[in-house]
């Protein structure tokens, strides 16, 4: 009879531990917190599913649900594509591509804050440069984040300028892997570089491509920093997402269990996003 | 001989560190990096080297945090039961730190203090009858324009909303916007809401009674709404742009020149001039809502006040009274921010001509300035106003209408906290 080993379990222990403290305490103190009325930071009294009921009510809450489906799909569209598009380029023997590959990347390395505030100065209706070239070119006065119908487009925008060089260099990697006699044998077969892509590379990263759109999709989806700089979630509301709304509430209108309701409902779409992802990568011919 | 120098020297070496820990180390937030190079930066760093010399027992430890972390560290650093000794915060958030319980009162400590000398009342920084603050330094609302447009246009500088709507929309153009406001909810909508309080102050109203309950749907809110509609629709004196300007962008506008007229904190006078604008901006009082009447102005500004779980309480409260004592008030003042003391104005300095301003200033909140009443949900009121302004300019809502909604929104948000 052979017994079941302790030790392998034991070296798991410090960093079951770790993660625990750091990842479950939290998710299971703020679903604690969802549950009561509170003041300030402290519980006043257990209200049970009222936090979540409120939030059904509030025509702010749903708008603010859809505008963050609207600006991760948006976003992640736009910005997959993009990286894709430049992994395949650089992926190529073109000239200064070490150069190319450096100067794409540079966005990346700029911190939401600062995006936001380089394009808020870009758009800027009075002094930005964008207002000059539209003045030479004899538009008159365009603005852009002051119009509630373009506002959210412009953050995406923004947002996909940001982010292009994460999915660019994942997909550059990935790309390494693709076995080039598989190429060659599609050439052979008569297939163009349109086909190639669809029925070779793509095949070939798809665990890659899902990956990187499930961390594109969490990233975007919990994104506050570009937003609040860029608009605080205006004009009339029109870029308040829930987590931007998860952050106001919670750090600054200290409305602790009410930002926590939303914060649980952010981590079951999360989840529900991922699992998603992961059932689309299973049902897929795989390689 | 070496023998003796060496023991000498390591007795120093060992006994400076003692000496040196016997000091009290109080802890102290401030946004400001002393000696950053900045004129704030500069005067705190004064501040600080003056105070070790007149205490040579007490040591400040200068920790930067930046303003919009102040009140949740705060507040949840006194939850921790852990917090510094003093902290710079805003006048708006006082009210909310006295209801979190981050800060305590300093009645004690300021059994001898001088409670006359000082431009507004003792009592303004009080809340229930108990002292929380000491107030550091003023600002107000102050009409800032530029003399170089204004002269060019032929206008005269106004001195009624009325004539702010002529003069503005004389000048406005896709180049220069003739009157700035700002009406995002960016940056916490401090634009709108330091623009509302004074408006309705102006208009012969109040925002809040004493429970936090807004109480402008009345006739001095729709004269404040109709202003902002008349100014973005019948003078054409502000473009759609101000949907999305805020604090900075009118600072910005100022000193580029594309900006003519804006209403702005008079702390941010010296900071235009010295960025572009140079001569060319100038101030002038508030417009007011009648022809030869001056208008009320809320002060605000920057308070001392001591954490909920201060360590070295006494040592704290002397640094606050050092920090808004006269002398230390006159450097305050070269900084370019309005001091707090009515004493600190007989000081040499102050009397030069290049300080006439800051004089001027406090000549005209001694006559006109008051405290205003800031709820525990002066931030959702913020983004509430914000976005209700928004759409008189953005989808041509009536005046009334967007006032009415305003005003019924945030005090539902109030009834749902309960």
């Amino acid at each position: 009879m052979t017994s079941k080993p302790v030790i392998p379990y034991l070296f798991l222990l410090p960093s079951l531990a770790l993660v625990g403290a750091i990842a479950f305490y939290p998710i299971y103190y703020a679903i604690e917190i969802s549950l009561y009325e509170t003041r300030f930071l402290q519980k006043v009294a257990f209200v049970g599913l009222d936090q979540y009921a409120r939030l059904l009510a509030d025509a702010g809450f749903l708008r603010a649900l859809f505008t963050s489906l609207r600006y991760a799909l948006a976003s992640l569209a736009l910005t997959i594509p993009i990286g894709m598009m430049f992994a395949l380029l650089l992926n190529r023997p073109i000239r200064f591509r070490a150069f190319f590959r450096t100067i794409l990347v540079i966005p990346w390395t700029l911190s939401q804050a600062v995006t936001a505030m380089l394009w808020v100065w870009v758009l800027n209706p009075s002094y930005g440069p964008l207002k000059y070239l539209l003045d030479q070119a004899g538009f008159g006065q365009v603005v852009f984040l002051s119009n509630p119908d373009w506002a959210l487009k412009i953050v995406v925008l923004v947002n996909t300028w940001m982010t292009y060089p994460l999915p660019t260099i994942l997909f550059l990697a990935a790309l390494q892997t693709v076995p080039k006699e598989l190429y060659e044998s599609a050439r052979i077969d008569g297939s163009n570089a349109w086909s190639s892509f669809w029925r070779v590379t793509l095949p070939f990263m798809q665990n890659t491509v899902v990956a990187t759109a499930i961390m594109l999709t969490l990233q975007f989806f919990n994104m506050v920093t570009l937003i609040y700089v860029m608009t605080g979630g205006g004009p009339l509301g029109s870029t308040q997402t829930l987590s931007l709304r998860v952050f106001l509430d919670g750090f600054y209108n200290f409305r602790l269990a009410g930002a926590a309701a939303v914060g649980m409902v952010i981590f079951l779409l999360n989840i529900i996003f991922s699992l998603s992802y992961i059932r689309v990568l299973r049902r897929s011919e795989l390689y | 001989m070496r023998k003796l120098m060496s023991v000498a020297v390591l007795t120093a070496v060992l006994l400076i560190p003692l000496v040196a820990s016997a000091a009290t180390e109080i802890v102290y937030w401030d946004f400001i990096k002393p000696g950053d190079g900045t004129p704030r930066g500069n005067a705190l760093a004064k501040h600080v080297e003056r105070f070790h010399a007149k205490y040579p027992d007490i040591r400040v430890k200068v920790e930067v945090v930046p303003p919009s972390s102040i009140e949740p560290n705060l507040i949840q650093g006194a939850a921790a039961g852990s917090t510094p000794d003093v902290v710079r915060v805003y006048n708006y958030f006082l009210p909310m730190h006295v209801s979190a319980g981050s800060v305590q009162p300093v009645d004690k400590y300021a059994e001898k203090a001088d409670k006359g000398d000082w431009l507004l009342p003792w009592s303004s920084t009080a809340f229930d009858g108990k002292k929380y603050a000491l107030p550091y330094e003023y600002r107000f609302f102050a009409l800032l324009y530029r003399k170089d447009i204004l002269d060019k246009a032929g206008v005269q500088v106004p001195t009624t909303w009325d004539e702010v709507c002529q003069a503005a929309g004389k000048i406005n153009s896709p180049q220069v916007m003739g009157y700035a406001f700002g009406l995002s909810q960016a940056n916490s909508a401090y634009a709108a809401l330091e623009w509302t309080e004074n408006m309705i102050a102006a208009a012969g109203g109040q925002l809040f009674d004493e429970r936090g309950r807004a109480v402008f749907n009345n006739a001095a809110g729709r004269r404040f709404f109709q202003t902002i509609a008349d100014l973005i629709g019948k003078c054409k004196a502000s473009g759609q742009a101000v949907v999305e300007f805020t604090y900075n962008h009118m600072d910005e506008g100022l000193k580029a020149g594309t900006i003519a007229m804006a209403s702005l904190g008079t702390h941010r006078y010296l900071a235009i001039r010295a960025g572009g604008a140079g001569e060319n901006l100038r101030w002038a009082p508030p417009p007011s809502f009648e022809k030869g009447k001056a208008a009320p102005v809320h002060v605000n500004g920057w308070t001392l006040v001591m954490g909920r779980h201060a360590k070295h309480p006494e040592a704290a409260w002397k640094f606050m009274e050092f920090m808004t004592s006269p002398e230390t008030q006159v450097v305050v003042a070269q900084a370019g921010e309005m001091p707090t003391r009515k004493s600190t104005y007989q000081d040499a300095w102050l009397k030069k001509p290049e300080s006439r301003f800051m004089v001027e200033w406090s000549e005209y909140i001694a006559k006109n300035g008051r405290s205003g009443r800031y709820p525990v949900g002066w931030f959702d009121f913020g983004q509430i106003l914000a976005e209700g302004a928004q759409s008189i300019g953005l989808r041509n809502t009536a005046p009334d209408k967007a006032l009415a909604e305003v005003v019924e929104r945030y005090n539902k948000s109030i009834d749902g906290k309960k």
